[in-house]
């Protein structure tokens, strides 16, 4: 690695780290309800959306309404997406005339959309309207990544708030519960004081750099030099920067065209990539220093923070060694991989040359850590180590800074898991931020942590068991092995991106891979928001001496001790099958 | 036939998620 490389990962992780704290801060004040400098103008946009849908803002919601809101409410934007993709051959805003999608595949792209995944096993371009793209889409994007970010929001109040001895404070419509917020409220203040704002930016920008914003139908352009069989080509245009600036920021990753951010039209330049890769972790990063302002101690979003980062620059390195390290087989060929101030070297399979290996290893990190999913290189080209890294961070559970909200909850999953283990080491009851985590606390971070890690394993299991699912894998050996398990790596941890090479968009991978998309997101977040209501209605307990503290180097080194651990457990078999042996095939 | 065949498998999910909610209420009552 030359000085441009370690440049370009120290100018990424800086800003990353530098804005942190003041969008986290800004977030804090949303779901604390204060003032903000955007309320003179969008406070009427908010009241006047109350007004219209009847929703009280005043009003609480204890876990079980809260979740059953957010089903009701995420129900209904899968059943509109679904019946927009099957019915948009006779809806405007379709100048290439495309027809109806098949059932299979529209029912797995509403629900990967409704579960902010955004695994594409269409081609955009090849495949939806402009008013698909926009009205079902776009629109999923904004309210799935808004949905996260609300769960996380009611699972920090969980932490922060106690019961409430007056029962003139108890409203009986929750039993007697402490709530833990409004839905609708967190997703409504979510999506205009978050998303939207942070959206135009990013879109703006994104045209300024050449990202396409058209309604025009696709273009007709002569070859200079025309062939045998062709004198021209047919060039996508479309609404693409609206749409490619949630995708990053709500950490969706579906793209506009079928090559994601890979393709010209969508990431044009060195400074799109880098906005680009900025977007996609910003939201994740700063829910961190929200989490700390809002349980009022600051150190301890810092700490979760520390633990992600250590782990993903830890990967990333790993990434950017094994591509920049070259392949043996085009060593053999003769082909020159050595990295010069022109020649990016190492394994150039499947990437860009505007981006290069540093800026490619990177997205690949940072869109797996987050539950992102776009991707400006085929991971499919990778090496197998470096495959292995994106493939990992996927099975990890999205936790590493991960998807907005989701993220940060799964990671709250695996912090309750660590301070319990400690507590039984030390024979104390455990408690994190003054909240004694007890059976119930456990059983369900257990649930959370479990149910990926047994829809992936098991989804490829019978996927690689039943000839529908074999007939699809277009490599052989352990490549189409990995093929496979990354698969359902991206589908069961609501992550989206994909190894090539595996034929997806059939009516077997197209159901199987959306029940699990569905699990990973809805399965979870219930048992999230059941540790919020329980934490809710627990008292505080003021620190001992013989509280763990969780901000310290050591809590933070115990964290990813268990993130690992578990994540090894239960996936090291796997990845053995996989990019581990053909590690060893292609090094031997 | 199809249409009705996924929007019948959507609906089943989200009835055994509710399933999934009123169990975690059960358990946080202490509940068997």
């Amino acid at each position: 690695m030359n000085f441009y490389s370690w440049f370009q990962i120290v100018l990424f992780m800086g800003i990353l780290l530098l804005l942190t704290k003041p969008l986290g801060l800004f977030m804090a004040k949303v779901y604390q309800g204060e003032r903000v400098f955007l309320d003179r103008l969008l406070g009427p946009v908010e009241r006047f959306i109350y007004r219209v849908s009847g929703v009280n803002p005043e009003e609480e919601m204890n876990w079980k309404m809260y979740a059953i809101a957010m089903l009701v409410f995420n129900a209904l934007g899968l059943f509109f997406v679904y019946a927009l993709q099957r019915l948009q051959g006779i809806l405007p805003l379709n100048p290439q005339g495309f027809g109806a999608v098949t059932p299979d595949s529209s029912w797995n792209t509403a629900v990967s959309f409704a579960s902010n995944t955004n695994w594409q096993g269409y081609g955009g371009e090849a495949t939806m309207s402009y008013l698909t793209q926009m009205l079902g889409l776009s629109v999923q994007n904004f309210v799935s990544a808004a949905a996260g970010m609300a769960v996380l929001a009611a699972f920090i109040r969980g932490i922060v708030r106690a019961p409430l001895s007056s029962p003139h404070f108890q409203n009986s419509k929750m039993g007697g519960q402490r709530g833990v917020g409004n839905f609708w409220v967190d997703m409504t203040r979510s999506t205009l004081y978050i998303l939207l704002p942070l959206s135009l930016v990013v879109a703006l920008v994104s045209v300024s750099q050449g990202v396409v914003q058209t309604f025009s139908q696709y273009k007709s352009v002569s070859w200079l030099q025309s062939t045998a069989n062709a004198t021209e080509q047919v060039i996508a245009v479309g609404p693409a920067a609206s749409q490619i600036a949630i995708k990053q920021l709500g950490t969706n990753g579906g793209g506009f065209f079928n090559v994601n951010s890979a393709h010209p039209f969508e990431n044009p330049t060195p400074f799109s990539n880098l906005i680009e890769m900025l977007s996609i972790l910003i939201i994740p990063a700063a829910l961190c220093y929200t989490f700390g302002k809002m349980v009022g101690d600051t150190r301890q979003g810092w700490a979760l923070l520390a633990a992600m980062t250590i782990i993903f620059v830890a990967l990333l390195g790993v990434a950017v060694w094994s591509e920049q390290s070259g392949n043996p087989a085009f060593a053999k060929m003769g082909i020159d991989q050595t990295q010069t101030n022109i020649n990016p070297g190492g394994n150039m399979e499947g990437k860009e040359v505007r981006f290069g290996i540093v800026n490619s290893a990177i997205w690949a990190t940072a869109t797996t850590a987050a539950s992102n999913g776009s991707v400006n290189s085929m991971h499919d080209s990778y090496m197998p180590l470096g495959g292995l890294v994106p493939m990992w961070l996927m099975q990890l559970g999205e936790i590493v800074y991960g998807g907005v909200g989701s993220g940060l909850y799964g990671m709250l999953a695996f912090v309750i898991i660590a301070v319990f283990v400690s507590g039984l080491m030390v024979g104390r009851t455990p408690e994190y931020l003054g909240k004694k985590i007890e059976a119930y606390e456990m059983k369900m971070a257990s649930i959370m942590i479990l149910i990926p890690v047994f829809v992936v394993l098991m989804g490829t299991a019978i996927a690689l068991m039943s000839e529908a699912g074999r007939a699809t894998i277009y490599n052989p050996s352990a490549h189409g092995f990995s093929e496979v398990l990354y698969a359902f790596s991206s589908a069961g941890n609501n992550n989206g991106s994909a190894f090539a090479g595996l034929g997806a968009n059939t009516p077997f991978y197209n159901t199987i891979l959306g029940f699990a998309m569905l699990i990973a997101r809805y399965w979870l977040a219930i048992p999230a928001l059941a540790i919020a209501g329980s934490l809710a209605n627990k008292k505080k307990v003021p620190a001992g001496a013989g509280t763990l503290p969780t901000h310290t180097p050591l809590f933070i080194a115990w964290l990813i001790g268990v993130i690992i651990i578990v994540g090894a457990l239960s996936f090291l078999p796997a990845l053995a099958l996989g990019p581990i042996v053909e590690h060893l095939m292609v090094f031997k | 036939m199809n249409d009705l065949l996924f929007i019948g498998l959507t609906v089943l999910f989200f009835a055994l998620t509710y399933g999934l909610v009123k169990v975690c209420e059960r358990l946080m009552e202490n509940k068997p």
